[in-house]
């Protein structure tokens, strides 16, 4: 595979992966502050926050819904806004529609079509929902024909390695935003809520029902932490991704460096000390490992993309946290 | 009213689909009856059917406009242009007559010059044709083809006779949307396809990559073909991705390729260097070698023409073949055909005065308000004066560059272009029609079944590029059996 079309194919997949999971944290974001009372201190602004990118100026101090969600959703100059990573995944799907089926293109292309026609009209509660929705089964659809249509050779490969390195990083952040609020002795205020809070944490990744399959007792924090970064089993825990990008990456030419790091990650998520659940160390692990997933975005496009010359410079998803 | 119902016919045009007396000809009968059992209503349900297939589908073109490129929907009236298979048959073999003279032409050209000495191509029309490319002299491509993908226009004058009014023969395009508007009319009109036989038009992508994988040097077993864009800011790229999916090939940029010290071209893998033998390039002449042509091109790839004239790799259209698509040289083809193939030529030319024949000049500045003036090297509708249409000041301005390079101007009688009923609103209309077919050569001839019929959707309009507010139709060839 050109090596050009490599990089386009990863961060395609890594724009998709982006898109839905900002529909999905939206959601439930948007559920949770309704559960809870106004002098609560979770904010419209965590979900900025989330998404590790700086808050415009313009939305002041204490942003409200309507600035937040114009910035994460509609804003076309905001480059991480919904909008915009759907347009840069079609941009690359463009680019690289020789080599995509054509049903995964036509789906891709509609769902741009629909975010671009339908982006502005959510602005109520209710029909921001329905669109969100609709985002995220679109990209589930896509998701699907990917894995119905797809021979698993480079293509695949390239695809599945932006698709799981961009959701581990987003585990990640929503862990470590969430947590902060919540750990104990951060607010007494929250205390009579704590239950919802990390109900809503697990339903922006969809993980409420497998979590509760898993772990048979009262939501706690410190489960809902170990099971969303050290589970096996559940496609959005962290494990999971960096186990499934170890996969990826056996076959990768000049892969072993990119292993190295996914094989350092996996070290540091095995071994974490989740219990007690302390604040300073729960961000000083997550910290860690959003550097190791620096290195290997890094290792992957030193490996396959650069081909002796500079990279073009992209957006870069992952700024540091 | 009845969606079908078509203005009176003014008289001076053909129609294609429908005879002077207001019946449908033979070949559009069916079609014609179809049309009349829908109403406006459900006509235009299905043509709403049909934009939103050519949105999802994501056909489109790109236009520049205001510095920013925007990708806009493909416009495709769902009325096709409708061919009897006896009228193609005797067109298909008129084209590959003309490419195969064309070829020779080109390739003598780079030889002997024999057609010049023997003094049937005037030595002053080589002189000044801006794509003779002195680089290519002597070089020696497979089958001496040198244009291996020809799009040519064929326009019908108002007495029913077809002429082709130019070769394109550098990078012509629109093949893709001849495919895609086929597609398009199976999805949303699939009970037209039950009851006659028209003619299936996907065979041409496997025909391109059979054509492409001949011209491979001739050791290599697999040969790698590559189809080469400038990228996704050029207005048919749609077109590029698309031939380079239909064909499993890879679609790259200059920037992807290489020519290493063994004069070989390779790209850019993730697994390393991989060799490539054919370039299907869809990027100019100019832009091709920075060492060689234009040295600001970024799109290119320096070393090329070093590769390709040791013979290392192939490339078609091959660098130089566009000297034949000069309009001035185009006056001449009827006269290269007898000269290489002794042969009539099968289609006709439409009558060419060219301004540097001192006779021909002064007639056509006296005749400026009857005549169609046409730059010798411009492409997609660019730079020409349409005299009936134009002001006086316009042609004013053309007579004056007339007489400052007359070597650069033919002009040709207006065409009455045939018109095809096409969907206006909710309503048939008559709108101008080209046709633009795909002839390829390499070891083998081949032409396309029909072709991309090209439509002037601005009522009386004579211009039917995409680029100038063009839409385009399916075409049919229809075997009517023994008829």
């Amino acid at each position: 595979m050109l090596s050009r079309v490599a990089e386009n194919v990863y961060w395609m997949a890594r724009y998709l992966e982006r898109a839905e999971d900002t529909a999905r944290l939206v959601i439930a974001s948007t559920h949770l502050l309704l559960d809870l009372p106004r002098y609560v201190p979770l904010s419209w602004g965590s979900m900025v926050e989330i998404l590790g990118v700086s808050m415009p100026p313009e939305l002041g101090e204490a942003p409200d819904e309507r600035g937040v969600m114009r910035f994460l959703i509609t804003d076309t100059n905001h480059p991480s806004s919904l909008v915009s990573v759907v347009r840069m995944a079609r941009e690359d799907a463009r680019v690289s529609r020789d080599i995509l089926p054509a049903d995964a293109w036509e789906a891709i292309n509609g769902l741009h079509l629909y975010v671009k026609d339908n982006a502005a009209q959510a602005q109520g509660r209710a029909k921001r929902l329905e669109f969100l929705r609709e985002v995220v089964l679109r990209c589930q659809q896509i998701n699907g024909v990917i894995d119905g249509t797809v021979s698993r050779g480079e293509l695949y490969r390239f695809l599945m390695l932006g698709q799981q390195l961009e959701r581990a990083d987003m585990t990640t952040r929503i862990v470590d935003v969430r947590a902060a609020r919540l750990l104990p002795g951060d607010s007494e205020l929250l205390r009579p809520y704590i239950g919802v809070v990390w109900m809503s944490v697990l339903k922006s990744l969809s993980g409420y029902e497998m979590y509760r399959h898993q772990v048979q007792s009262r939501i706690s924090g410190p489960d809902v932490v170990r099971f969303l970064l050290k589970d096996p089993c559940f496609p959005r825990a962290v494990e999971r991704c960096l186990r499934r990008l170890a996969e990826m990456l056996e076959d990768l030419p000049n892969g072993e460096r990119a292993l190295e790091c996914v094989g350092l990650a996996r070290q540091r998520v095995r071994s974490a000390r989740l219990e007690p659940l302390d604040l300073a160390v729960t961000h000083q692990l997550i910290d860690d490992l959003q550097r190791d997933f620096c290195n290997v975005h890094a290792a992957i496009a030193d490996a396959c993309f650069r081909y002796g010359g500079p990279l073009p410079q992209r957006q870069a998803l992952v700024e540091s946290a | 009213m009845h969606a079908t119902t078509l203005d009176a016919l003014p008289e001076v045009d053909y129609d294609e689909l429908l005879a002077p007396d207001g019946r449908p000809r033979p070949p559009a009968r069916h079609l014609m009856e179809y049309l009349a059992s829908l109403s406006s209503r459900e006509l235009k349900a299905r043509a709403q059917a049909v934009d939103a297939a050519i949105k999802t589908m994501g056909i489109t073109f790109t236009v520049y406009s205001d510095g920013e490129n925007i990708d806009r929907a493909w416009p495709f009236d769902p009325i096709p242009r409708v061919i009897a298979k006896r009228e193609w048959d005797r067109v298909a073999a008129g084209l590959k007559q003309r490419l195969q003279a064309l070829n020779m032409f080109i390739d003598d050209i780079y030889h002997e010059q024999r057609i010049v000495k023997d003094k049937v191509v005037p030595a002053e029309v080589l002189a000044q044709s801006k794509n003779f490319r002195p680089q290519c002299v002597g070089a020696t491509p497979r089958f001496g083809a040198w244009a291996h993908i020809c799009g040519t226009d064929l326009v019908r004058d108002r007495d029913g006779t077809l002429y082709v009014l130019e070769d394109n023969l550098r990078v012509p395009s629109g093949v893709s949307y001849m495919l895609e508007n086929r597609h398009v009319m199976k999805r949303i009109f699939p009970e037209l396809f039950e009851h006659q036989d028209i003619l299936p038009v996907d065979d041409y992508c496997g025909q391109l990559l059979d054509t492409l994988t001949s011209l491979a040097p001739e050791s290599v077993d697999n040969p790698e073909v590559v189809v080469l864009t400038p990228g996704i800011y050029n207005s048919a790229y749609f077109e590029h991705a698309y031939l380079a999916q239909q064909m499993g090939a890879e679609l790259v940029e200059g920037q992807d390729l290489f020519v290493d010290s063994d004069d070989c071209v390779y790209m850019k893998t993730t697994r390393g260097p991989a060799r490539v033998h054919v370039i299907y390039r869809r990027i100019d002449d100019a832009f091709l070698d920075p060492e060689v042509f234009n040295p600001e091109s970024l799109l290119g790839v320096p070393g090329l023409m070093r590769a390709w004239r040791a013979g290392n790799v192939a490339i078609a259209n091959a660098p130089g073949a566009g000297v034949a698509d000069d309009k001035v040289v185009y006056a001449f083809v009827p006269d290269i055909i007898r000269y290489y193939l002794a042969e009539e030529p099968i289609i006709a030319n439409v009558p060419t005065y060219l301004c540097m024949r001192e006779a021909d000049r002064r007639y056509v500045l006296a005749n400026l308000d009857k005549l169609v003036v046409k730059p010798a090297n411009e492409s997609g509708g660019y730079g020409l004066l349409v005299g009936p249409h134009a002001s006086q000041a316009e042609r004013n301005r053309f007579a004056r560059l007339i007489r400052q390079d007359p070597r650069n101007y033919i002009a040709q009688p207006t065409l009455r272009l045939s018109t095809v009923p096409t969907l206006c609103g909710s309503r048939l209309e008559p709108r101008h029609v080209d046709l633009r077919p795909f002839v390829l050569q390499g070891r083998e001839l081949y032409v396309t079944t029909g072709g991309l019929s090209r439509v002037a959707l601005r009522k009386g309009s004579l211009v039917v590029n995409s680029s100038q507010g063009g839409g385009s139709k399916d075409t049919w060839v229809i075997d009517m059996g023994d008829e």
